[in-house]
């Protein structure tokens, strides 16, 4: 049976190179107010990391599995 | 840097797209695995317990908790957690320790199934066909719900949303059955978490953080869960026994127990202790929700001056939506739609594949043409999928009708769920409960709540303060009314032999389970973990 975390891990990693890619290319600041100071975010690049490190993070534990020696 | 975008881009098209290639894709990679109905129905009994577990939260995850608990917040404050730590942990446990083992041990396919054993047939037939049409009126909610943001956010033409998003779960369900549909599930569930949890960080900034929202808030009583449960004078209009009993007991415990849709993933589990892990899996996740509905609503209440007015784009079914394009430019605008579009599909797609299992094991296969070959069985599985999905069309105008998404709901679950309980309760954990009394007391209950909300709210002493208030105490009488019938007509019937109820009633095990597991697998240990945080968060909101 296909391994679920798979196509989660693919389409993580193509969605987090969308974000981050146009996130560089049309850099758009998102302010977030924190303790009387205002910090301006690149959010989709940022998050769009974020989602891309979580994509490579399923792929780790797939390969991890894989890496084992079967009972 | 340019400003904060947010008018749709072609980003955003993109990653719906890419969304969209996925979950068909999956369905088609699965489609060669289809070989018999049970690998079609309960995906073969071979799914690991973390996948099934969050399959068990994401089948729930649809319209109703994205859009719905987000627009309860908004209107009736952080009471609103209560539908997760009173109205849905508690009942999970339950259904993992106690109830279970019942299920899975006793082999069936099917929550009617499990009817038809431990009582008769046609209970089994009574509780299929209300199940049937439950399920595909609860279907619709989701397409009509999708259809409205995309209407009101992105002005996409309701037909055509309503269309292209069944075409998609027809699409994956039919190649892939319930395989198909756990697996996209679990995707749509990370989906969601990390397109919604933006909103929730950077809206909580915005407002000045927790002790910021509670002062911004219209009413003090809006922030906290029980301080103002002691009378119904507060933002939902309830009192704590209607909470207890309507919400925390009744509805919760009718719904996680007994609901095939979300039991369904469970059997779909490789063993009995995964079964039971399934649901607490699920309860993990579960108690955190409220930070990406519940908050969210909150926050919307704060940031969108107007929301909850009578202008259509301004209803409290559409405090998150609204909340979207303030918050997130092109691109991640995208994923949050993702995420909604996610939680839409999955909440129907849940639905559709517990009706074509419950329509083929319970109403065709046994009363219609019994006795065909499994290959014609799963054929007409496939049939029932795209005939559900083809109702939940039709359904999905229904639900336009009415005023907001939960009153829609809630009316269907105090009609068919809260007097099911009562018969699951008393025919798992009372071994004199009779079948005849079982069925009666379902009629009974059923009846008790029509009779409630067409003939009695409105007139004294069924005048309740809002809405919810109404659910609540009509899911109380219906599930009393049945218990009690129930217990009554089961002196005056005859009641099984006792050897028949082996594996179905407490007291009667058919196996025990002797697999010894490390702890963080035992059931009873990660119950008594969720049980004690769930508590403390009560506390914490007090």
């Amino acid at each position: 049976m296909l391994d679920i975390r798979i196509p989660i891990a693919a389409l993580f990693i193509v969605v987090g190179v969308l974000l981050v890619g146009y996130g560089f290319v049309v850099p758009t600041a998102v302010d977030v107010p924190l303790n009387g100071t205002t910090y301006s975010f690149n959010l989709n690049r940022d998050w769009g990391a974020i989602i891309f490190l979580f994509g490579i993070f399923m792929g780790t534990l797939v390969k991890m599995d894989k890496a084992k020696p079967s009972k | 840097m340019a400003t904060s975008a947010a008018q749709i881009g072609w980003i955003d098209y993109v990653i719906i797209g890419v969304y969209f290639v996925f979950v068909i894709g999956i369905g088609y990679v699965l489609k060669g695995k289809m070989k018999s109905s049970e690998d079609f129905f309960l995906s073969g009994h071979n799914i690991p317990s973390w996948v099934t577990g969050l399959a068990f939260l994401s089948a729930n995850l649809g319209a109703i908790e994205v859009m719905g608990m987000a627009a309860n917040a908004a209107q009736y404050g952080v009471m609103t957690a209560h539908f997760y730590w009173i109205g849905a942990i508690p009942a999970m446990v339950f259904l993992a320790v106690f109830m279970m083992p019942f299920y899975y041990g006793s082999k069936v396919r099917s929550v009617p199934e499990y009817l038809k054993m431990r009582f008769n047939e046609p209970t089994r037939a009574l509780n299929a066909i209300s199940f049937a049409v439950m399920t595909v009126l609860m279907s619709g909610i989701n397409l009509y719900a999708m259809a409205l943001v995309f209407k009101l956010l992105l002005n996409w033409s309701i037909d055509a949303s309503i269309f292209a998003a069944a075409g998609v779960v027809l699409a994956y369900t039919y190649m892939g059955g319930l395989t198909s549909s756990i697996y996209n599930e679990v995707m749509q569930f990370f989906l969601i978490v990390f397109g919604l949890l933006p909103i929730s960080i950077i809206g909580l900034c915005k407002v000045g953080g927790w002790a910021g929202l509670c002062e911004k808030l219209k009413e003090p009583a809006f922030a906290h869960l029980w301080m103002h449960a002691g009378t119904s004078a507060n933002p939902m209009g309830v009192d704590w026994i209607a909470i207890c009993s309507g919400l925390g007991f009744v509805l919760s415990f009718g719904y996680w127990c007994t609901d095939f849709l979300v039991i369904q993933r469970a059997l779909a589990a490789e063993s009995l202790p995964a079964a039971q892990r399934t649901p607490l899996i699920a309860a993990f996740p579960k108690v955190l929700f409220p930070a990406l509905t519940v908050l969210p609503g909150l926050i919307a209440l704060v940031l969108i001056p107007g929301l909850g007015s009578n202008n259509e784009g301004m209803r409290y079914d559409m405090a998150l939506p609204l909340l979207l394009p303030m918050m997130y430019p092109s691109g991640m605008l995208g994923v949050g739609l993702t995420a909604m579009l996610a939680s839409f599909m999955s909440g129907m797609a849940g639905n559709v594949t517990a009706f074509n299992t419950v329509w083929t094991y319970d109403l065709y296969q046994s009363y219609i043409r019994p006795n065909q070959s499994d290959q014609h069985y799963l054929w007409m599985g496939k049939v029932a999928t795209a005939v559900g999905i083809l109702i939940s069309i039709a359904t999905a105008y229904i639900a336009m009708g009415f005023p907001s998404i939960m009153d829609y709901m809630q009316n269907i679950f105090s009609f068919f769920n809260a007097p099911l309980f009562a018969t699951f309760l008393l025919g798992m954990f009372w071994k004199r409960t009779t079948p005849w009394a079982a069925f009666f007391g379902l009629v009974i209950g059923t009846l008790t709540a029509i009779l409630h909300f067409y003939v009695l709210t409105g007139h004294e002493p069924f005048v309740y303060t809002s809405v919810m208030a109404g659910n609540f105490w009509r899911s109380t009488f219906a599930w009393l009314a049945c218990f009690i019938s129930t217990i009554v007509i089961s002196f005056f019937t005859k009641p099984k032999p006792e050897e028949e109820l082996e594996g179905l009633v407490w007291g009667k095990p058919k196996e025990v389970s002797t697999e010894v597991l490390v702890w963080y697998k035992r059931p009873g240990i990660l119950a008594i973990i969720i049980l004690v945080f769930t508590i403390a968060l009560n506390f914490l909101f007090w």
